[in-house]
């Protein structure tokens, strides 16, 4: 479905499947379960949009990257900086990108600043109106103004979100940072759990976990974020094995450093850069995942405004009301590109680290 | 279970269409994206894929109901029989698999036109045409190859929508009617089938891949050396 | 009888006027061996408008052969006709199986049908029907007086299973086979609404064979009936096929002809999305279906295709309150309730001209319907006089507290939300939070059985009164699950009262108590309209709004 693997495959599979066996550069870490890994450390990669010149082999890349970790990101700091503004001037779909991500957060904080309007009682005699400067998303059977109701809705929507990516993230994590630092059966038993989530289509996942949780929106968002727990987790581990093995992280341990500090120190400060990209996608998958399950029906009951029963409440209109799936709908595409777009900027900030 | 055997050919079929139109939609894009020699039409064609992903699928088979079936009265809004009843759900399940798919594709043709055979190849005189076509594409192929088994998982997630928005039976509304009606041996027999599936297709991916890619054997453990 | 389907939206415009409704009286017992004959048009009375729009079907001569497709909403896993409820699947399981009596769509006359005259004592606690001796159920046993006993005592052991038939036969004492054609049914009290009970599908005949199959398989389509077409497949959530009895020659005279249907199969698709209903619809990948959203009908006036209105008989769509909940069972709330919704304003908005809000518990369309409208009328400053004076006061947010409760309380249903949702917008107004639970078929029935639950929302058409005794009498289905009460005593006295003149003043009087306590809240009056391609004739309703496929045929035959 739309959703949950599209985005992030696009980007992770895309690193491991181009080298197939670049991920043995990490000793022990199997290609297949280490995608982005494999990926993150090219200085040079390139986004879908960029032709590039390639001819780079990961072999090539690998003690780049380690040295950047260590040496390498001080020098770094300065120059990027100036090189950061400098790209952002060249692209204005990603300052684009960020604007809509801020109004729609805005939207989320302060609805009423945007819109003054009760979202839930409508006037029954404006029905189905077509989109005017008073009502510019029309409104619905009830009267109501669609374009107060989406902005309304974004609280809801988003926070589920949130809520979703949040659980993904830290679980994800959590697996992650155990599977890579403690290695042996406990890398073996969560290797088959993500394994296993990731051989079930998402969307499905989320609806058989739905089955057992029952509906509403933190129940939706829960079921979203156990999908997005997989891709986390492989991030994650891939990321703690490339490091622990890294010369100093093999030195500082040599040194007697405990091993907890190692991996507030070293570990996770190296894994944030793939994780953080990790996350703006996932942002994206889990809008479009929240809202197809509450399309189903499956989110808060009506009056509340969500995002995908918006447009589903406008299903039953499509040869008479355009504008009750149509406009809704495109606010939660222009977001979703909006994050994607942030995401790969940030991978490949990421990726440069 | 017989309940989900049922309902699993109208998805099958479904879902395989889709797929087809997937990748011939994907590698069209791909190809579009490097093939033209203004820079402005590429640059249009790149943005397609990103929007193609962001797309929520009921969304999109809303919208081509709207358009195809209630404006222009092109094709039918349902049923499981007859090509035309298939072409709106397949394309709206395509859409996000082919954006997927052309977003590898394209990377990995990219990558493909500055290896050293393609050099070659100019270099004897092949046309350009011949070169992107025949030699990069043949060989960035390999790679979207592998994503099978997630653009076929995806597929079938996607019939859940599709399913229920072109009101057509199978897979994916008995999963919805099964949730609905919390039928959790139906949920569980259909996360099952659609594991099955993935795993099947991830399997023969992996058996198939060295014999169209010979390359595979020899290099895969040179690198990992 | 039953629940609906058909959600609100899709109510209305009127046209041809095959069909008009009378409320006759039909007091039971007192009709004897009547006779009518299938008028043609004519319409009159409540509810049936003509427009002249459309149809032409009945002039033409009929067609046989071909196949009719019809969509219907939603699959609720059950086509045995002693046991549905749900409109859609009756569209299915009315087909299937012939009654002892038929009713007459335009007269409300109880009219023979495998019964060829009958007869009731004076209390009408007693029935004695003669058999028409030529008829057979589809797997060629014999329709007898034992086959009769067979299946009444079957649907009384089916219980609550026989959610309608069950109840019908409330008071069952048996069924005595007094010769091969000839059978008395006895009830322990009068019982004056059995006699139309039997022209309805709940009490239609299965083949005594089916009585041995577990209710489960008979669900399935696993039963031989004794209707104009049998099922031939039927693949759950997705399509019903049925194919015709070609030996069927015992049509009822409420229908146009006596022989074979017309048509050889109808195929019911389940569409579960209004806008595909209407694009296919539209595109011809349907020929009919009696689910057109309310926004969508204009699009079909005219222009290749026709439409019927019907007014449902029966009890309104309403909010049934659960008074042993703590707030449904507070009638202070419940009155406010009753006060605060406009239902005028739901008409409007939402359903066509022709259609009607609730003016009593029973829609107009019911045989003896007394007008309740003035106390149904929309008062939201009495509305909040009463949660004042009950103590409920406002609160911060709006919605009104006593002792820390906040006046929020939830209806179950399963139907489409729009008239629910304005209802919710519009008790807001008076500081009620009404919250709307949407829920499956199943599970609303579910829900019911457990009692879980604030309010419920339904409607029940039945072309006969005795619906309202029906859901609330306590000795009944209790639908309120209250303790009994002085109405009671009313409700239960109409089904033994068989003047129709004073069963109408006492259902006038127990209709009257039921919405001054507010044990029902009526909403609005449910409507079936059937909108059909030019080439489908003959399709339309039976007394109780059900859709009767017997008479219907397509242009062209086989060729459609």
């Amino acid at each position: 479905m739309t959703s949950t693997t599209a985005p992030s495959t696009a980007s992770t599979s895309a690193g491991s499947t181009r080298r197939p066996g670049s991920g043995a550069s990490t000793p022990s870490a199997p290609s297949a379960q280490a995608p982005l890994a494999t990926h993150a450390p090219l200085p040079e990669e390139l986004e879908v949009l960029e032709p590039s010149p390639d001819g780079v082999t990961s072999a090539v890349m690998e003690p780049a990257a380690a040295r950047g970790a260590s040496h390498g990101l001080a020098r770094g700091l300065g120059a990027r900086a100036g090189a950061r503004l400098r790209s952002l001037a060249r692209t204005p779909g990603l300052v684009l990108a960020g604007l809509v991500v801020l109004l729609v957060l805005a939207w989320a904080l302060v609805p009423n600043l945007f819109a003054s309007g009760d979202p839930l009682t409508g006037v029954p005699a404006d029905r189905l109106a077509a989109p005017s400067a008073a009502h510019p998303f029309g409104t619905d059977h009830l009267g109501r103004d669609v374009y107060t109701r989406v902005v309304h809705g974004t609280g809801v929507s988003l926070s589920a979100t949130a809520v979703a990516v949040a659980i993904g993230l830290v679980v994800g994590s959590v697996l992650g940072l155990l599977a890579g630092f403690l290695r042996g059966w406990v890398d073996e038993a969560i290797g088959r759990v993500v394994d296993v989530l990731l051989a079930i289509p998402s969307l499905l996942l989320s609806l058989a976990l739905i089955t057992a949780l029952g509906f509403g929106t933190v129940k939706v968002a829960i079921a979203v974020g156990v999908t997005s727990v997989a891709a986390f987790a492989r991030v994650m581990r891939a990321q703690v094995l490339r490091t622990s093995t890294s010369l100093y992280v093999e030195a500082a341990r040599a040194g007697g450093v405990r091993w907890h500090s190692v991996l507030l120190r070293h570990v996770l400060p190296n894994s944030a850069g793939p994780v953080l990209a990790l996350t703006a996608l996932e942002i994206g998958t889990a809008v479009l995942a929240i809202a197809s399950l509450s399309f189903l029906g499956y989110g808060a009951p009506p009056p509340a405004p969500e995002w995908g029963s918006l447009v589903a409440g406008g299903r039953d209109y499509l040869a008479t009301a355009w504008w009750l799936t149509v406009l809704p709908g495109l606010v939660i595409v222009a977001l979703v590109l909006a994050v994607n777009r942030v995401g790969r900027a940030l991978e490949r900030t990421g990726e440069a680290r | 279970m017989d309940v989900v055997a049922g309902v699993l050919p109208s998805t099958i079929q479904l879902a395989a269409v889709a797929l087809v139109l997937g990748v011939a939609l994907g590698a069209l894009l791909a190809v579009a994206t490097v093939l033209p020699r203004a820079a402005w039409l590429r640059q249009l064609v790149s943005t397609l894929p990103p929007v193609g992903v962001a797309l929520p699928t009921f969304w999109v088979g809303l919208i081509l109901l709207q358009v195809f079936s209630f404006r222009l009265g092109l094709f039918p809004a349902m049923g499981d029989d007859g090509v035309a009843s298939l072409v709106l759900p397949a394309v709206t399940l395509a859409v996000p698999a082919a954006a997927g798919l052309s977003q590898v594709l394209s990377r990995s043709l990219r990558e493909a036109l500055g290896e050293p055979y393609v050099e070659t190849a100019r270099a004897k005189g092949a046309s350009r045409l011949r070169v992107q076509l025949g030699h990069a594409l043949r060989n960035a192929a390999l790679p979207a190859f592998t994503m099978l088994g997630l653009t076929v998982g995806g597929l079938l997630g996607g019939t859940v929508v599709t399913e229920t928005v072109f009101s057509r039976a199978g897979l994916g509304r008995l999963a919805v009617t099964a949730v609905n009606s919390q039928d959790i041996p139906v949920v569980q027999a259909i996360v099952v089938v659609s594991a099955l599936v993935f795993v099947t297709v991830t399997l023969v991916v992996d058996l198939v891949y060295p014999l169209i890619d010979p390359r595979i054997a020899v290099r895969a453990p040179a690198l990992a050396a | 009888m039953t629940r609906t389907t058909q959600p609100p939206a899709r109510r209305t415009r009127p046209t041809t006027a095959r069909h008009a409704v009378v409320p006759a009286m039909l007091s039971a017992g007192l009709l004897l061996a009547a006779c009518a004959s299938p008028g043609t048009a004519g319409s009159d009375g409540s509810g049936d408008a003509t427009d002249g729009a459309s149809d032409g079907a009945d002039e033409a001569t009929p067609v046989e052969g071909g196949n009719l497709t019809f969509a219907i909403t939603v699959d609720s896993h059950c086509i045995d006709p002693q046991q549905v409820g749900n409109n859609d699947a009756i569209a299915v399981a009315r087909q299937t199986v012939a009654s002892l009596t038929a009713q007459d769509p335009e007269t409300g006359e109880i009219v023979p049908w495998l019964a060829t005259s009958w007869e009731s004592n004076e209390d009408a606690s007693s029935f004695t029907f003669t058999l028409r001796d030529d008829a057979t159920y589809a797997d060629g046993t014999p329709i007898d007086a034992e086959s009769v006993k067979t299946n009444f005592d079957a649907i009384v052991a089916l219980g609550a299973k026989a959610s309608l038939g069950s109840q019908y036969l409330a008071g069952y004492e048996g069924t005595t086979v007094v010769d091969e054609h000839t059978v008395t049914v006895d009830f322990a009290a009068p019982s004056a609404q059995f006699l139309q009970a039997t022209s309805t599908f709940s009490l239609g005949l299965l083949s005594p064979a089916t009585a041995q199959l577990t209710p489960e398989d008979r669900c399935t389509g696993d039963f031989v009936g004794s209707g104009p077409f049998a099922v031939s497949s039927y693949t759950q959530d997705s399509e019903i096929v049925l194919e015709k009895v070609p030996d069927y020659a015992w049509g009822s005279e409420a229908n146009g002809h006596t022989g074979a249907a017309y048509l050889d199969t109808i195929t019911y698709t389940v569409v579960p999305e209004s806008s595909v209903r209407t694009g296919s619809l539209a595109s011809g990948q349907i020929d009919a279906t009696a689910a057109i959203a309310t926004v969508d009908l204009p699009q079909f006036a005219g222009d290749g295709f026709w439409s019927t209105y019907r007014a449902n008989p029966g009890v309104v769509f309403s909010l049934f309150p659960n008074e042993s909940s703590p707030l449904g069972g507070d009638k202070a709330v419940r009155q406010a309730i009753l006060k605060g919704i406009d239902r005028e304003q739901v008409a409007t908005t939402l359903l066509t001209e022709e259609d009607q809000p609730a003016t009593s518990v029973l829609s107009r369309s019911t045989p003896l319907y007394t007008d309740l409208g003035d106390a149904l009328a929309y008062d939201p400053e009495g509305a909040k006089k009463i949660l004042d004076d009950a103590g409920w006061v406002e609160g911060a947010d709006g919605v009104r507290e006593k002792d820390g409760q906040r006046l929020s309380t939830t209806v179950t249903f399963w139907q489409v939300p729009e008239p629910l949702e304005l209802v919710q917008q519009q008790l807001a107004q008076i500081g009620v939070e009404l919250n709307l639970q949407h829920v499956t078929v199943a599970e609303s029935q579910a829900i019911k059985e457990s009692g879980d639950f604030d309010f419920d929302y339904y409607n029940l058409t039945r072309s006969d009164p005795d619906v309202l005794r029906l859901i609330f009498s306590a000795n009944a289905r209790n639908v309120n699950k209250r303790e009994p009460a002085e109405v009671d005593s009313l409700l239960d006295s109409s089904a033994t009262i068989t003047d129709p003149t004073q069963r109408q003043d006492v259902l006038a009087q127990a209709a009257e108590l039921l919405v001054e306590d507010a044990h029902a809240i009526p909403v609005y009056e449910l409507s079936t309209t059937i909108v059909a391609a030019d080439h489908v004739h003959g399709l339309g309703f039976e007394a109780s709004s059900r859709l009767d496929f017997y008479d219907a045929w397509v242009e062209g035959g086989a060729g459609s």
